[in-house]
């Protein structure tokens, strides 16, 4: 039902814009959290695909608001726009719908974007995420909620669980998505073809949130990790909840964690920072940042 | 490697002022650096310590002048993930999004130099641009090689003291950084990034570039710097947690800003 809402409006937004020659084609915007989100992020010691200092950490929520999607060209053309926003969490598996562009000029549109924005009243959901979830949404101003667990075994051999639900009220303007050359090759927004349905990911990677530095290191041998053990020690009363605001009376380990080159003094300040890298493009593919 | 970086500049430089409308005209640039004003007499710090200098000296390198925006957000780097759990279903494990596109270089100050931060101000040697936009820019250090400071820098790239307060503990402190520690921090010394408050270059004119000590102490706790005095102030040690604190805040893009004054009103 929702994606015929979103069709309509596509199809409403398309009629603006004209016919070519080369016929038209439709585009498709779906959106995935990988088995990170979905299942979970392991261990893993050498800390390149899982956490270094031993926890797991297991999503039960990951809402993410998009909204503003465009498929245009460099030189101004504008294929498609919608200003709806859909609400999805992406826990939910597989991958969700989130608007389909009808008809659209086929050609090479190589200036997509989309937003990470709050959530409003009018926010769409999509998939089987729950209305009070929007409620939830809007009426804390979010873009982005996060619940989920965290555990590990310590040097005792006693589990130790920590929970978090965390909020976050950024909203970012992802512009000039490119799909990644280890997608196939580099590919500066999408191509149209005539009779074709092009399909675009937009991909939110559940991991960020537990990176180390906010940049790559200057030494390639530095790799960025991801880690937990600071923020397990941010609960300071002790009640197996980490809240933002326990994170943001955390001052930043500087021997664990680089903010280089921005100015980040707490782990909420670290977390909050690092919502603005969700999201990405047909998997790794990448896109230009900018707050709103 | 800094070389090899100016020859791939000046090239985007060359390619940039042969264009023939009204943008890619050479123009000659005067570059000063000064502290900024608010920091002059102390600053608070993020880390909640209020610290006057005694002391700032600083080995600069190149400025790089670039109409790309400034960055604001994160750039994870391809070589520095090397798996993700989904990468044999998409091979993947490359860039960030949101890093920092400098765009064209249109301006630049390519000599080594070293300044007194307390100074009113410093006059580096002279640079060049080509008429265009500025609104982002690239701050460097360097090894002493350049300017009045040399000898005073000795081996080092930084060096600062000062006095720390806060509540009722004070600390008297003194910081050396070479080249290579900062080095570990920013590629090639250089701090890519920085805003240049934006403008559009139409003749000659004066970049300065105002530098605020504060950012390079915003992550630096001195509970565990002994209070030392005026007379002996505490050294603090290379690869102390202060010293790494204090080498990251160096690499802050917030505390490098760049403006353009012309000669001429545009």
């Amino acid at each position: 039902m929702i994606t015929k809402r979103n069709t309509f409006l596509a199809a409403t937004t398309l009629l603006l814009f004209g016919c070519s020659d080369a016929g038209q084609g439709d585009a498709t915007f779906t959106t995935w959290g990988e088995a990170y989100i979905e299942q979970q992020i392991g261990p893993d010691p050498k800390g390149e695909s899982g956490f270094i200092d031993g926890w797991t950490v297991k999503f039960e929520k990951f809402l993410v608001t998009f909204r503003n999607l465009k498929v245009a060209s460099k030189d101004g053309e504008v294929g498609a726009t919608s200003a709806a926003s859909f609400l999805v969490d992406n826990v939910l598996p597989g991958r969700k719908t989130l608007i389909a562009f009808k008809s659209l000029n086929a050609q090479a549109w190589n200036a997509v974007g989309f937003q990470v924005a709050p959530a409003t009243a009018d926010t769409m959901l999509v998939g089987m995420t729950p209305v009070a979830e929007r409620d939830m949404m809007v009426a804390n101003g979010y873009s982005i909620y996060v619940q989920g667990r965290a555990f590990k075994t310590d040097a005792a051999g006693l589990k130790v669980e920590k929970t978090f639900r965390w909020g976050f009220k950024t909203a970012t303007q992802y512009s000039a998505c490119k799909q990644a050359p280890e997608s196939g090759r580099e590919i500066e927004g999408i191509v149209v073809t005539n009779g074709g349905n092009d399909i675009s990911e937009l991909t939110t990677h559940g991991d960020h949130f537990f990176y180390d530095r906010l940049q790559a290191s200057a030494d390639p041998a530095v790799i960025t990790a991801l880690r937990f053990d600071a923020m397990a020690k941010a609960d300071a009363n002790a009640d197996g909840e980490i809240t933002l605001e326990e994170l943001s009376a955390t001052p930043i380990d500087v021997r664990n964690y680089d903010p280089s080159p921005f100015e980040v003094a707490n782990l909420g300040g670290f977390v909050t920072a690092l919502t603005r890298t969700l999201g990405h493009f047909r998997g790794e593919g990448e896109c230009q940042v900018a707050p709103l | 490697m800094k070389r090899t970086l100016s020859l791939w500049l000046f090239g985007l430089f060359l390619v940039n002022a042969c264009g023939g409308d009204t943008t890619g005209q050479r123009v000659a640039l005067h570059t000063r650096v000064v502290m900024a004003p608010e920091s002059v007499a102390g600053f608070t710090a993020l880390s909640g310590w209020k610290i006057r200098l005694a002391r700032a000296w600083v080995a600069t390198g190149p400025l790089y002048y670039f109409d790309g925006a400034p960055s604001v957000v994160f750039d994870r780097g391809k070589e520095n993930r090397r798996f993700r759990i989904m990468d044999w279903v998409l091979p993947s494990a490359h860039a960030h999004p949101g890093h920092y596109a400098p765009g064209v270089t249109n301006g630049q100050m390519l000599d080594e130099f070293s300044i007194d931060l307390l100074a009113p101000e410093t006059r580096l040697p002279e640079g060049n641009a080509v008429t265009g936009m500025l609104r982002s820019g690239t701050f460097s250090f360097s090894p002493p090689i350049g300017g009045p400071l040399v000898a005073a820098l000795g081996n080092q790239s930084v060096i600062v003291q000062g006095v720390a307060e806060k509540e009722l503990v004070q600390v008297h402190f003194a910081v050396s950084v070479d080249f290579a520690a900062i080095a570990r921090r920013a590629r090639d010394g250089l701090v890519s990034g920085c805003k240049f408050e934006p403008t559009t270059i139409h003749g000659p004119g004066t970049v300065t570039v105002t530098v605020n000590p504060r950012s390079w102490f915003n992550l630096v706790d001195f509970a565990e710097v002994a209070p030392g005095s005026a007379e002996s102030p505490t050294v603090i040690a290379a690869e102390t947690t202060p010293y790494i604190a204090f080498t990251l805040g160096l690499v802050q893009i917030g505390a490098y800003r760049f403006t353009f004054t012309p000669d001429t009103p545009q």
